[in-house]
């Protein structure tokens, strides 16, 4: 049984890495981290970044004490084990790329409050950046759909 | 990436009538946001059929050919299995966690916030101002065109879903949740939306109309409103 | 031999029957009815929808029939047929008479036929579930389902996911113990690694459904508000059980249908498959990477984008191991010399259709993309290309390939051609339509649509190819009972394939191998080809019946090496009477009768009492000869046996399920609204820790107990003290459920902090009754120094209890002491 478990050990280390990254992100939210700054980022991020490093060094290890490991009594299942344990890490390295990539946290997380039209404030969470990227001419003029029959064949 | 698009959209133009027009078509986009997805989907679309056309060409030439040779290994699963999809899926996925990025509702300065309040089975709209003041609309929402515009997504009931495909992809109404969509028309238009998400009996019947206006007319809606 | 492992005469035979090719034939027939049922509710969808404002079914009805089409096609046809081929193949491939629990697997077919009978009933008393296949909270709580719909739903699927667990812990211990002398791990046929994936993937993926299931039907039942925003619950959190278990269900319903491509596919192609480790290795990774993935069908609910990226990128990952399966096959192909018979017209088929479906899913799986797509047609298309791809035509394939096993006679090829050439072509017209009409902004499950939505054509090309198709299957149930009825008898291995299963005369009989054969490489019959002829004339391992017993090998996980006789159980209709019982119990609940469900559970507990009181008839055998000069013990002699496994992963299966329900106390504690809760449970600690020590103590007991070298009287000694201690702790528990919880309907935190006392009390009660259990068999003299599965057993059980009465009180004690 525990060669089988070694089989798909890197795999499940990547699943317990994964579940850290996810949870974490989302008790991040919940408390408000990307709020707090710390140097050039916030709290949120240096913690799940460090989550996501720690993780992929675990597995890094893993593979190297598989890579090293003794022969087992079936040689398909360490080359699993040693297979498994090089892909978990790679997909580690993969699925956690968004910590860097992404915004943390969802407007959500952030309470909604009112305030005047054109006025947005940079609450907490969201990160304050230049508008979007403004309107470019060729969407509408080739296909809007104008003066659609509507609503009486539409609703 | 304009060139593209423009060459696209020529073809969507000459392919028919039918071909990627139609009030709710995710395929002519009417702002920046559908746009990238368009975009996005052409690219897929393109990137699609050529594996497709890959792996059967191969499948069909494992017919024609009948060597009865060995199989690489090192060819056939490391090569063709291994490093083929995984180069194409991390361009990609980077690709689409950019745009996603971009299309998130990062604050600005001049993004208007209307309120969309999901119910079993018609949508109301009310724009967000500092004094509480705003007339709600029922089935119709009025948005400046060019401008940002934040939907703020919201539900009194079941789960439903903001939908207007040529302005934006969709997004849920909760209840218990706040939700916020940016989208933008890029010209004066009337837009076509639906609740994407089965909401019960009158699902099918919950669709609403989004009324994009020129700085003038927006400012007699305001104007209305207060 | 024969009239050992057939079934009895008449009625009583029919239904008391257990044996592995009688249940496995049950489940794929009865799967293939509800399969036609579900294509019919397809035929009636798509009549609605062919054109714009039709009036042919009103709204109620057509939510009613593709909440049906969906819940049938997944649960009732899917699921069971995969069972069914496993129960009927595995023992067969892997040189073995039946599978570990033969009890268990026809328990798990009446489960299924009853279960599956409720929800189609159901449609003919117009009270059909109709939210939808993933049943969305809120509109499938009472306020919004106020009728019996939602009920049905959830009562029936779960009576018929009892049949599907029972399936996964069988289906693991068949293929780890219950192999050919010599059959290696690394030797296995690809199909029985296939299986074991999927049955570990079913272990652990239904339990976080089956856990919503119960908390949604506590919800409409006695309003506690899991999912009710209003009050501390949130409605995603269905959202994420139903999917943590509704994605790797896709993998679960698609890897034994690649099992079949990779046995079918190399015997067509007169080669042997390429890259047989990698393969394992492409499915150990899909088997995992799968459960990270199920966020992606909630990618436009508002979580946060970091949190959709994880998902995403885990989504993008997973095509990788299913490239490298698809490129072995292709090079298989390459390598080999391959005829187009129809099985591999199928697997053609497959390939088409299939790459096409992972293509589209490689599309949803970018965040953006989702954003317009998710709940369009273009979905619907894609997840019919996948499960039509990836499980129907492997399925069909494998239909024409073994039919010539299950009933001795050769196929038609040409009406099969004809047959198959119609569900392609239509299949394709259907979907492919719906495709497009999905990116022109068509939403799902919308029964209607004007014509000014420019759908009109698509939709009409799309019903038409449906019916293409519904002729298509009709033809192919002809072509197969004209083959049963007039089919020419088949010689002994049509395919010349070098597999186990065609090691046996055809049809097969009743207990496959006359003499169990020893195999030392990965195509026996190939080595071999008198092997079959050799098997009859009883040259194997076994072949000489003794007592009138039911007897297969039992051996070591890994290199195959025999460890023990396993004595399997004759017919009964132990497993009918508590299939009845445990369908008592549901109906119970449905019709709102609550109070007779304990009596129900009762009846159940008093079943499955005199079932594993019949399992050994308790005397000791000692070594006994297993044919080729080998002495083995039977399996209640030896260490490792069927039980203790099967009950070590019904451990694994109810711990995800614990698991999953401490995901849910968390999830709402951080996400939902309205927390914290108004009134925390009592904080006094006292209680819950003298029933800790008390279990703690009592598993030092258990660990005496179950001591190689004890005396029966030290373990009736250590046992009493277990029940000693179990009794303390079960009423302390129940006292803490009974006064110290605020009320369950108040908030959502009371009721989940409820639910966790009442499983820590179960599962004190149940380790009572294992233990209790284990003190009658002593008394019985059924426990002796060999035999004590039943001791470690109930130690096994204490010591779960143990850690979830521990896990509970730290979850819900120290933030009730801290507040």
């Amino acid at each position: 049984m525990s060669a089988l478990l070694r089989a798909i050990g890197g795999w499940l280390a990547w699943a317990v890495g994964f579940s850290i990254l996810y949870g974490l992100h989302g008790v991040a939210c919940a408390l408000g981290w990307p709020a707090i700054r710390i140097g050039p980022v916030d709290l949120q991020r240096l913690v799940l970044a460090f989550a996501w490093i720690v993780s992929v060094g675990s597995i890094a290890a893993w593979t190297w004490l598989q890579w090293r490991a003794a022969p087992g009594k079936i040689a398909l299942l360490d080359w699993l084990a040693r297979g498994s344990a090089a892909a978990g890490l790679f997909a580690m390295v993969i699925s956690g790329l968004p910590v860097v990539l992404s915004a943390p946290c969802g407007t959500d997380a952030v309470p909604w409050s009112r305030g005047t039209i054109g006025m947005v404030g940079c609450s907490n969470g969201t990160r304050c950046r230049p508008a979007a990227p403004s309107a470019t001419p060729e969407h509408g003029e080739a296909l809007a759909v104008r003066d659609m029959v509507f609503p009486e064949e539409f609703g | 990436m304009l060139i593209w698009q423009r060459a696209v959209v020529g073809v969507c133009s000459l392919v028919a009538l039918a071909g990627c027009a139609g009030p709710l078509s995710t395929l002519a986009p009417g702002g920046p946001s559908a746009g990238a997805i368009a975009n996005l989907w052409w690219v897929m679309l393109a990137g699609a059929v050529a594996i497709f056309g890959l792996t059967t060409g191969l499948l069909g030439m494992a017919f024609l050919v009948r060597n009865g040779g060995p199989a690489s290994v090192r060819l056939w699963i490391i090569g063709l299995g291994i490093a083929f999809p995984t180069t194409v899926l991390i361009v990609l996925l980077l690709y689409g966690l950019v745009i996603g990025e971009r299309l998130q509702p990062v604050a600005a300065a001049d993004v208007v916030e209307i309120e969309a309040i999901a119910r079993q089975w018609h949508w109301r709209f009310r724009p967000v101002l500092a004094d509480g003041r705003g007339q709600e609309t029922i089935g119709v929402l009025h948005i400046p065109a060019g401008r940002p515009v934040d939907v703020i997504v919201r539900s009194e009931d079941v789960i439903h879903s903001f939908w207007v495909p040529a302005l934006a992809g969709k997004m849920d109404a909760i209840p218990g949740k706040t939700n916020r969509l940016r989208l933008v028309a890029a010209q004066p238009g009337r837009y076509g939306g639906v609740c994407a998400e089965f909401c019960g009996i009158g699902h099918s019947g919950n669709r609403f109309l989004v009324i994009a206006h020129d700085p003038a007319s927006w400012a007699g809606v305001l104007a209305a409103a207060s | 031999m024969h009239a050992i492992w057939d079934r009895g005469p008449g009625l009583r035979g029919a239904l008391g029957t257990v044996n592995h090719s009688d249940v496995g034939r049950r489940f794929i027939i009865t799967a293939f009815v509800f399969f036609c049922i579900g294509r019919v509710l397809a035929m009636l969808i798509r009549t609605q929808l062919a054109t714009p404002g039709s009036a042919f079914v009103g709204p109620a009805i057509y939510n009613q029939l593709f909440t049906m089409h969906g819940s049938i096609m997944m649960f009732l046809f899917a699921i069971p047929m995969i069972e069914g081929l496993a129960f009927y193949m595995l023992p067969k491939l892997l040189g073995a008479r039946d599978m570990a629990f033969p009890r268990l697997s026809a328990f798990g077919y009446w489960c299924y036929l009853f279960g599956g009978t409720i929800l189609v009933l159901s449609l003919f008393f117009g009270v059909a579930p109709d939210s939808g296949w993933f049943m969305y909270t809120p509109l499938s709580s009472k306020p919004f389902t106020p009728g019996i719909n939602a009920d049905v739903w959830l009562i029936g699927v779960t009576f018929v996911e009892v049949s599907a667990m029972a399936a996964a812990i069988e289906i693991m211990v068949s293929v780890l113990k219950l192999r050919a002398p010599g059959l290696r791990i690394d030797r296995m046929p690809l199909f029985a690694w296939y299986l074991l994936v999927t049955a570990l993937m079913m272990l652990i993926g239904f339990p976080p459904l089956i856990l919503g299931s119960i908390l949604l039907e506590l919800e409409r039942a006695f309003d506690w508000p899991f999912f009710d925003p209003n009050r501390g619950g949130d409605p995603l959190l269905w959202q994420h059980l139903f999917w943590l278990f509704g994605h790797p269900e896709v993998y679960i319903i698609f890897l034994p249908a690649a099992g079949v491509v990779s046995t079918v596919l190399p015997v067509m192609a007169r080669t042997r498959i390429i890259g047989y480790g990698w393969i394992i290795a492409a499915i150990l990774a899909l088997a995992i990477l799968s459960f990270g993935l199920w966020v992606h069908h909630m990618f436009t609910t508002g979580i946060p984008h970091m949190a959709l990226g994880f998902f995403s990128a885990a989504s993008a990952l997973v095509a990788i191991p299913t490239g490298i399966q698809i490129f072995a096959w292709i090079g298989t192909i390459w390598a080999g010399r391959p005829e187009l018979k129809l099985p591999m017209l199928h697997i053609l088929g497959f390939f088409v259709v299939f790459i096409i479906g992972g293509l589209t899913g490689v599309m949803l799986a970018m965040v953006p993309f989702n954003w317009q797509a998710h709940d369009t047609a273009f979905v619907t298309a894609h997840l019919h290309y996948v499960l039509v791809g990836g499980f129907v035509f492997p399925m069909l394939a494998g239909a024409v390939y073994w039919l010539p096993h299950f009933t001795g006679r050769q196929p038609i090829e040409r009406l099969g051609k004809a047959a198959f050439w119609l569900i392609f072509i239509g299949f394709n017209l259907t979907f492919l339509m719906m495709h497009m009409v999905g990116l022109l902004g068509q939403p799902r499950r919308i029964y209607s649509y004007p014509e000014a939505m420019g759908w009109t054509w698509y939709n009409l090309l799309a019903s038409f190819g449906s019916f293409i198709m519904a002729f298509g299957f009709a033809l192919f149930a002809l072509d197969v009972a004209l083959q049963i009825w007039l089919g020419r008898h088949t010689q002994r291995n049509p395919w010349r394939a070098g597999t186990l299963e065609w090691a046996m005369p055809l049809p097969a009989p009743s207990y496959n191998f006359a003499s169990l054969p020893s195999v030392s490489d990965f195509e026996p019959v190939t080595d071999d080809p008198q092997l079959a002829l050799k098997l009859a004339c009883g040259e194997g391992f076994l072949g000489e019946p003794r007592h009138g017993w039911r007897e297969t090998m039992g051996s070591h996980m890994l290199t195959g090496r025999p460890e023990y006789i396993v004595l399997l159980p004759g017919n009964t209709l132990l497993p009918l009477l508590t299939a009845v019982m445990t369908g008592g119990f549901f109906v119970s609940i449905l019709a709102g009768v609550y109070a007779l469900a304990p009596v129900f559970l009762v009846a159940v507990a008093i079943c499955a009492w005199r079932w594993a009181w019949t399992t050994t008839n308790g005397k000791n055998f000692g070594l006994l000869d297993a044919g080729h000069e080998l002495a083995l013990p039977v399996h209640a002699e030896a260490p490792g046996s069927p039980g203790h496994w099967g009950s070590v992963f019904a451990i694994v299966a109810d711990g995800t399920l614990f698991a999953t329900l401490v995901f849910g106390y968390a999830y709402l504690w951080t996400i939902a609204g309205g927390w914290p809760p108004p009134a925390l449970i009592a904080a006094s600690p006292i209680g819950g820790i003298v029933a800790l020590a008390v279990l703690a103590g009592a598993s030092l007991a258990a660990r005496k107990a179950t001591a190689v070298r004890a005396t029966l009287t030290e373990r009736r000694r250590f046992l009493w003290m277990m029940t000693g201690a179990q009794v303390v702790a079960l009423a302390l528990l129940i006292h803490e459920t009974a006064t110290a919880i605020p009320p369950p309907s108040s908030h959502a935190y009371a009721a989940t902090v409820m639910v966790l006392f009442v499983y820590a009390a179960f599962h004190v009660a149940l380790a009572l009754l294992l233990t209790g259990f284990a003190l009658a068999r002593i008394r019985a003299g059924f426990v002796s120094d060999q035999r004590t599965v039943d001791v470690r057993v109930a130690a096994m059980w204490h010591g779960y209890a143990l850690a979830v009465t521990a896990v509970v009180l730290l979850a819900t004690k120290v933030p009730a002491m801290l507040a």
